[in-house]
């Protein structure tokens, strides 16, 4: 268990190592190599918007900017490989490999002007910012065609180069690797900057600006410096989700995945190291496993998000992290039954609702939690009404015992 | 002739139309230790503030060590050899003592793109934490220490770079009697071989470090001397009485 804990603590990149390499063995049998792709690729932005909010008291609004202009660097370079001499060789394929980083440089290159615009004062004007700048982008691509593709984007072909010790890139699993290496590597230039006075110096920024200036610092670079990282982060995200996909459309760059980034982020915990990877994972299993299962998905990550922010501001990771170290609190165990309840009931109220509106082409059963339901049958609604009542009653009482003790 | 630590001229700062400094000067000359009194408003923050580079003046002209800083920004300041504390201490709430130290002494062992864990750097860090007394307290958040040591450490963060100039605000301000005693005594060894400006409302501090008393009354100096100078001044002791029922006098 101690031994375990260090590993978590001060060997993250061995345990994240370790994580990516046995990942395919652990979780193949449930997820193919696509998600787990994208499940990399969605933990490196949050790890990097991680950087910019948790660690620099950045809010951006406007993060999907670097992610996606992280992607078109991608299909760019895809494109660009298969109109050169190097289609169809070894060289081709390895230049593949390469595509993260061109993601990453492009990201990097585009925040370096708009990060001198965001970064002057932190706080609302931040926010502010960075949301006028992400629209503005995403108008600039659906304006000209030219580069993003317009409406339809551009698609572009991984898989042109002659195999290189078996890898071509057309196997998914192959994907998967080079999500893995991008994120492994990603996460070492984050904790090498953690670990660096840079980091140090980042920290002090985000809590106290004027002293960092005092101690004879500039605290508008570092936070220039900070948001240039962390946009080359996001950049190299996106290019592992543009060689996943194979197209890029201007939606990428727009305020509704800018929210995503925050939002998941804040979800995992994004005081915490581990938080973002925790994030990643319930970024693509929102949008990718939860969404195939019901309509109501967008619904419930916005449920979770109200209660994490309400209940537990550190985020799932904040949680695990409190109820790993030390007791949990009192009668942890009806808190959970609690919201067990709660969640369950309202599960089922939510879908029959839902399956109640679009009766005329759903009809009126359905089957959740292995149970069958209809939407005609009173107590079929009392029940899970009075079971999420129940639990948000047991919450509240557990709320005010709290609050006494 | 060398040049003075600290030289100010004629210096003016409106602050939302008031004005707040109104033609301020002086010299501050190497290894003086120079106090700066007035009543509540009189602009002595302000003046720090400026002094330091977190406010820019309308007018006038500010030298360090011979060097025109006029206007620079703070941390360009700071570079040039002048460190300051504050009137509120100025912490990084969540972060440890040990990393308040690694920050303060981080121009002195490397730079920003180094490792913070390395030898040299973990000896300063326990030198400086010793001489605060804050060596049992290494671990703990900042928000979590007591008033007086939240004082100490906002003033060591000043005096852990070399700064060969100290700005201190109220460095005693909230300090018990014991605890204010017992801060000057340290002071006094810190401060040696440096030069001091503090602004300071307790006496028996400015009787206890400094050599000579400024005295700052509406944006203006009203008078400069030696402490025992300054408390004979009527004019000194008009302004106090005619100000605010606080005398220190």
């Amino acid at each position: 268990m101690s031994a375990l804990r260090t590993l978590v603590n001060c060997h993250p990149l061995a345990l994240l190592a370790l994580g990516l390499l046995l990942a395919p063995w652990l979780l193949g049998g449930w997820v193919g190599p696509a998600t787990l792709a994208l499940v990399a690729m969605a933990a490196l932005g949050c790890w990097s918007f991680f950087l910019l909010w948790g660690q620099g008291g950045m809010l951006s609004f406007g993060h999907a900017v670097y992610s996606g202009m992280g992607a078109y660097g991608a299909v760019w370079a895809l494109r660009a490989r298969a109109d050169s001499p190097l289609q169809g060789t070894v060289w081709g394929t390895l230049a593949v490999a390469f595509t993260p980083l061109a993601g990453a440089l492009v990201a990097a290159a585009v925040a370096m002007p708009l990060g001198a615009l965001v970064v002057r004062r932190p706080g609302m004007a931040l926010a502010m910012i960075s949301l006028a700048l992400g629209e503005l982008v995403l108008a600039l691509a659906l304006m000209f065609p030219g580069w993003s593709g317009g409406e339809a984007g551009l698609s572009a072909n991984r898989v042109l180069g002659a195999p290189l010790l078996g890898i071509n890139w057309a196997g998914k699993w192959q994907v998967y690797g080079l999500a893995a290496v991008t994120l492994w590597l990603g996460v070492a230039v984050l904790r090498g900057w953690m670990a660096s006075g840079a980091g140090a110096l980042l920290r002090a920024v985000r809590d106290n600006p004027q002293r960092v200036s005092a101690l004879g610092h500039n605290p508008v670079r570092l936070r220039w410096a900070a948001h240039t990282l962390a946009a080359a982060l996001a950049g190299a995200a996106g290019a592992v989700g543009a060689l996943v996909f194979e197209i890029v459309s201007p939606e990428v760059l727009g305020a509704q995945r800018s929210g995503a980034w925050m939002l998941f982020t804040v979800l995992g915990g994004a005081q915490h190291f581990w938080g973002p990877l925790i994030g990643g994972a319930l970024m693509v299993g929102a949008q990718v496993g939860l969404s195939g299962i019901t309509p109501a998905w967008a619904l419930y990550v916005g449920l979770l998000f109200v209660l994490v922010l309400l209940a537990a501001p550190g985020g799932v990771a904040g949680v695990l992290a409190g109820a790993w170290s030390g007791p949990g609190r009192p009668q942890a165990g009806r808190w959970w039954l609690g919201l067990a309840l709660a969640a369950s009931g309202g599960v089922v109220l939510v879908e029959m609702l839902y399956h109640w509106q679009a009766r005329a082409w759903l009809g009126h059963g359905l089957t959740l939690l292995g149970q069958p339901w209809a939407t005609d049958v009173a107590w079929h609604w009392a029940l899970p009404a009075a079971l999420c009542a129940a639990g948000l009653a047991l919450l509240w009482a557990q709320r005010r015992s709290g609050e006494g003790a | 002739m060398t040049a003075a630590a600290l030289q100010v001229r004629n210096l003016h700062i409106r602050l939302g139309g008031t004005p707040i400094l109104r033609g301020v000067g002086f010299a501050v000359q190497p290894g003086e230790r120079v106090a700066l009194i007035g009543p509540n408003g009189a602009g002595k923050t302000t003046l720090f503030q400026v002094l330091s580079g977190h406010l820019r003046p309308d007018t006038g002209q500010v030298q360090l060590q011979g060097t025109d800083t006029t206007g620079w920004p703070a941390h360009r300041v700071a570079r040039a050899g002048l460190a300051r504390s504050f009137q509120i201490q100025q912490l990084f709430g969540p972060q440890s003592v040990a990393d308040h130290l690694r920050l303060a002494l981080l121009r002195r062992h490397g730079g920003w793109w180094q490792r913070l864990q390395r030898p040299g750097m973990a000896a300063a860090v326990r030198d400086w934490a010793d001489r605060l007394d804050l060596n049992n307290r290494l671990d703990s958040p900042a928000q979590s220490l007591s008033y007086a040591e939240q004082r100490r450490l906002d003033v060591g963060l000043a005096l852990a770079s070399d700064a060969p100039v100290l700005l201190l605000d109220e460095p005693t301000a909230g300090l018990s009697r014991s605890e204010t005693a017992e801060l000057v005594q340290r002071l006094r060894g810190w401060a040696s071989g440096r030069t001091l400006l503090m602004v300071e409302h307790d006496m028996d501090v400015v009787f206890g470090l400094a050599d000579r008393v400024l005295v700052l009354v509406d944006g203006q100096l009203l008078a400069d001397g030696s402490p025992d100078a300054v408390r004979a001044n009527p004019a000194v002791q008009q302004a106090y009485l005619g100000a605010v029922l606080e005398s220190p006098l």
